[in-house]
């Protein structure tokens, strides 16, 4: 049976009249990386603040390691390498100054690891954190939550801010020696083509709720886009079994759906239609069928980095 | 909209007019409810006194509510700078930008004062009103603190500034000399002159003000102290500007780094800038005082010891208020992530934190006293009537063993640090839910005004001694609530500690264990001394409560402290 790092159980919060997060249930095993998927507001960031303790579960639970964050946030938190979303380090401090800090709450602080990833970064140690630019602080933020290396690594949006060539190689090479060395990586991200990239698991949050928690390879192999034609004119969409987003009318019809490709060919064919072409759905197509209309910023997002 | 200044005018008024309307009914209904205590038409003149002191409250209400919001809205870092600096990137000349919000004060306050005040003039006065005196004497109060607020970012330059003004209006060269005609609101300045003296000086001021907010239109300060040398908002900053020695982060363990950090932001060099500057600014008081008080007046000058109180208690507030890490962040207040994630338990994170706070109040007090006491006969002449004033008010320890003396200092010392842990406490969870205290705040008032009109309408009529029984036994019963309620949140709060595991039950009963120490350390200097005036009154028990209440003060703020540093982090 394999080690839960992570265990979520029917954990709901309010903010207000909004619920945040409703009855969600996640969990983490060791080894694996995990996507968190969800359009601005979802909650991702929700639940993320839950994992790391600092929002309290009013209702449900949450075990990091088997403990309870806000019990013990002194244990669970030196297993934990954290990268916020809006990077948040001491801006008065030097690089190096931040790194003996961090070094000193973590008896794995790998400096040579530090040392190495520094240089790669070409990152002055001497240099005060608040001049560096934005992309600069990320990276090093993201040192100082990787060189000591934690069994639970949780980024949250770990690509903001950062250019594409250390976003494609240095974030994937990070997040993939953090997963081979047997540890386990949380990543929340609006950019579907890298959580398709990176995870193995990928987890959809729509308005508090999860709406899909599978890993990635049986989400490719259970989703399909497949376009569908019908001899006749259809007055409405045709219902079928495992469909999750329909579109087009008159004889033409694009669908994703879920579900063994056979079973929906036997379904197209009962009510009178066929199968033109048939493949994979992309993790794009699945989460904008699940949620819904995605909104424009993440539409610009998604387009940019799929050019 | 047609222009650039109504859009502004109208943005000003929509973040206004609730206040506007507020401060009016409250005027009106304030002075109409003191009639009322005061039984309509026998005593006009308490009325009118009571009249002019609701209308400057009220004034001041909407001055600081309205300022605050522009400055909420336009999410400044500071209360110092131009506030409306998201309209800096608007197609809008300087002057535009700066002359319609300070018109738009301008007419807000006359509203405030003249609306509210020919109602209740109407109604109950009809006396004469000077309106050109009076307007003058409101525009005056706005535009100069507007000014004053919005023509720097620089900290050490506006204080410079403040000091400036306050010369000047010392020296009436801001204000005319009014003389008021008694019971009336009638003011005729002593020589009209002095208007165009006081216009003068004022447009001068207002030139200044304009090529302030223009330069920080462009990113620069007027006066250059050296932005980051000066700007104390940004953490770091006083660390990196004294030329004191750096020490490294120790890494060998967690609370040493922690207590590192904590000393690098708060530390012995944040309680070295702040007693210089508290230094600085009482000295600067203290001298336009001595410049300002004629010759014979000069023994007065040994009461002033009040300003250095003063700077040094608001010094001391300023140094705590940052124990709990919340800090004013892109107009909202928040605490950092990277604090809440600091690997290490509540518990030590708190004793750190409020230490290295409260030992730096200490050490800025120290610095302030020893600065000033150097400084001071040099600067200030009379300085040793202070000085004098000063070993006087010492001179209670003299006569003490040093058993005594020391006894003396810790429950001084047990004092301070709880009133400053309180304070602190209670300043963040007003920075953090600032509506809710608000409302709170102007609640507990209220009620209390309530209370004091209804024994007023009932004894009101000449019965003095019943009277004042009747205020003794509301406050004794009222104290009650206060007696119980330390106890009550004190358990409530010990059990949240517990079952949050931020202290073990060995470590809860060790504090608790203290805590009774200074309950006991505070019943024995009370009685032993015969220090508590409340036990000359009758209603014995509230006294005794009241005692017991006064005495688990220390543990109610320790717990206070960990209850508020745990809900911080954990939400």
């Amino acid at each position: 049976m394999t080690e839960l790092v992570v265990e979520v159980n029917n954990l709901s919060r309010n903010f207000g009249k909004t619920d945040a997060l409703d009855c969600v249930d996640f969990k983490a095993s060791r080894g694996k990386v995990y996507g968190l998927v969800g359009a601005n507001g979802a909650g991702k960031t929700t639940l993320i603040k839950h994992l790391l303790g600092l929002l309290r579960a009013k209702s449900g639970s949450v075990r990091i390691f088997g403990e309870d964050p806000v019990r013990n946030p002194e244990g669970v938190l030196k297993r934990i390498g954290y990268l916020s979303e809006d990077r948040d380090i001491p801006e008065w401090m030097s690089i190096d100054e931040l790194m003996r800090y961090t070094s000193a709450y973590h008896s794995t602080w790998d400096q040579s690891y530090a040392a190495e990833l520094l240089r790669t970064f070409s990152l002055d140690p001497a240099k005060k954190i608040k001049t560096l630019s934005r992309g600069m602080r990320a990276q090093v933020a993201l040192i100082s939550a990787v060189a000591h290396r934690p069994d639970l690594l949780i980024l949250d949006e770990p690509s903001s801010g950062l250019d594409a060539v250390v976003r494609k190689d240095i974030l994937n090479a990070v997040v993939r020696t953090i997963s081979e060395e047997g540890r386990t990586v949380i990543f929340s991200s609006h950019l579907l083509e890298e959580v398709e990239r990176l995870s193995d698991h990928v987890t959809m949050i729509h308005e508090g709720k999860i709406t899909l928690d599978s890993s990635l390879e049986l989400i490719n192999n259970n989703h399909h886009c497949s376009s569908i034609s019908f001899a006749d004119l259809q007055n409405s969409p045709p219902i079928l079994e495992g469909v999750v987003e329909i579109s087009g009318e008159g004889r033409s019809f694009s669908v994703v759906h879920q579900g063994s490709i056979d079973a929906f060919q036997d379904a197209v064919r009962k009510i009178g239609g066929e199968i033109l072409k048939s493949r994979h759905a992309t993790l794009e197509e699945v989460f904008v069928s699940r949620v819904g209309r995605p909104d424009i910023a993440e539409l610009g997002q998604v387009k940019e980095n799929t050019k | 909209m047609r222009n650039p200044s109504q859009a502004l005018a109208w943005s000003a008024f929509s973040l206004s007019w609730p206040a506007l309307l507020t401060q009016i009914a409250g005027v009106v209904s304030v002075i109409f409810l003191i009639d009322l205590a005061l039984d309509s038409g026998e005593d006009t003149l308490g009325l009118f006194k009571a009249a002019d002191f609701v209308l400057l409250v009220g004034l001041v209400f909407i001055y600081s509510v309205t300022i605050h919001k522009s400055h909420s809205v336009a999410r400044t870092r500071s209360s110092l700078g131009f506030p409306y600096r998201t309209e800096f990137s608007l197609p809008v000349s300087t002057q535009t930008l700066l002359l319609t919000p300070l018109l738009f004060f301008c007419v807000l306050t006359q509203i405030a004062v003249f609306v509210p005040g020919i109602i209740v003039n109407l109604f109950y006065f009809n006396t004469e009103i000077s309106v050109i005196s009076i307007s003058f004497m409101i525009f005056q109060f706005t535009i100069l603190t507007l000014m004053l607020s919005w023509w720097t970012e620089n900290g050490i330059a506006s204080v410079a500034g403040w000091l400036l003004v306050l010369t000047l209006y010392l020296n009436g060269l801001l204000m005319p000399e009014f003389g008021r005609v008694e019971d009336t609101w009638v003011f005729i300045a002593a020589n009209p002159s002095d208007y165009f003296v006081a216009l003068f000086f004022t447009a001068a001021l207002l030139l200044v003000t304009y090529f302030g907010v223009k330069q920080q239109r462009s990113g620069e300060t007027l006066i250059e102290f050296g932005k980051s040398v000066f700007n104390t908002t940004e953490q770091g900053a006083i660390r990196e500007s004294l030329p004191l020695p750096i020490t490294d982060c120790p890494t060998h363990s967690s609370i040493a780094a922690e207590f590192w950090k904590e000393r690098q932001l708060h530390g012995g060099y944040s309680a070295l800038f702040a007693g210089l500057i508290g230094t600085a600014i009482t000295i600067a008081i203290l001298a336009i005082i001595n410049f300002t008080l004629p010759e014979e007046a000069n023994p007065n000058i040994e009461n002033a010891w009040f300003f250095p109180l003063a700077i040094y208690g608001s010094m001391c507030v300023g140094l705590t208020i940052y124990m709990y890490g919340v800090r004013y962040k892109n107009g909202a207040m928040n605490v950092s992530l990277h604090d809440r994630t600091t690997p290490l338990s509540t518990a030590w994170l708190a004793l750190i934190r409020t230490g290295v706070s409260l030992c730096s109040s200490l050490l800025a007090g120290m610095v302030m006293v020893i600065a000033i006491w150097i400084l001071g006969p040099f600067l200030i002449s009379n300085f040793e009537i202070m000085q004098n004033h000063f070993l006087e008010s010492v001179s209670i320890f003299s006569g003490l063993s040093i058993l005594g003396m020391l006894f003396r200092v810790c429950i001084l010392l047990v004092v301070f640090l709880t009133a400053l842990l309180l304070l602190a406490t209670f300043f963040t969870w007003s920075m953090l839910y600032s509506r809710p205290t608000a409302i709170v705040v102007a609640i507990v008032p209220a009620y209390i005004f309530l209370w004091a009109i209804v024994l007023m309408v009932i004894y009101g009529d000449g019965d003095a001694a019943a009277h004042s029984h009747a205020v003794s036994r509301v406050f004794a019963n009222h104290l009650w609530i206060l007696v119980l309620l330390i106890p009550v949140s004190l358990v409530i709060m010990m059990r949240h500690l517990l079952h949050n595991c931020v202290l073990t039950q060995t470590q809860m009963i060790t504090l608790s264990g203290i805590g009774v120490v200074f309950v006991g350390l505070n019943f024995a200097w009370l009685f032993g001394a015969n220090n508590y005036d409340l036990l000359a009154r009758d209603i014995w028990i509230v006294q005794l409560s009241y005692l017991v209440m006064q005495g688990l003060l220390p543990l109610l703020a320790a717990v206070l402290a960990l209850w508020t540093s745990n809900r911080i982090r954990h939400g």
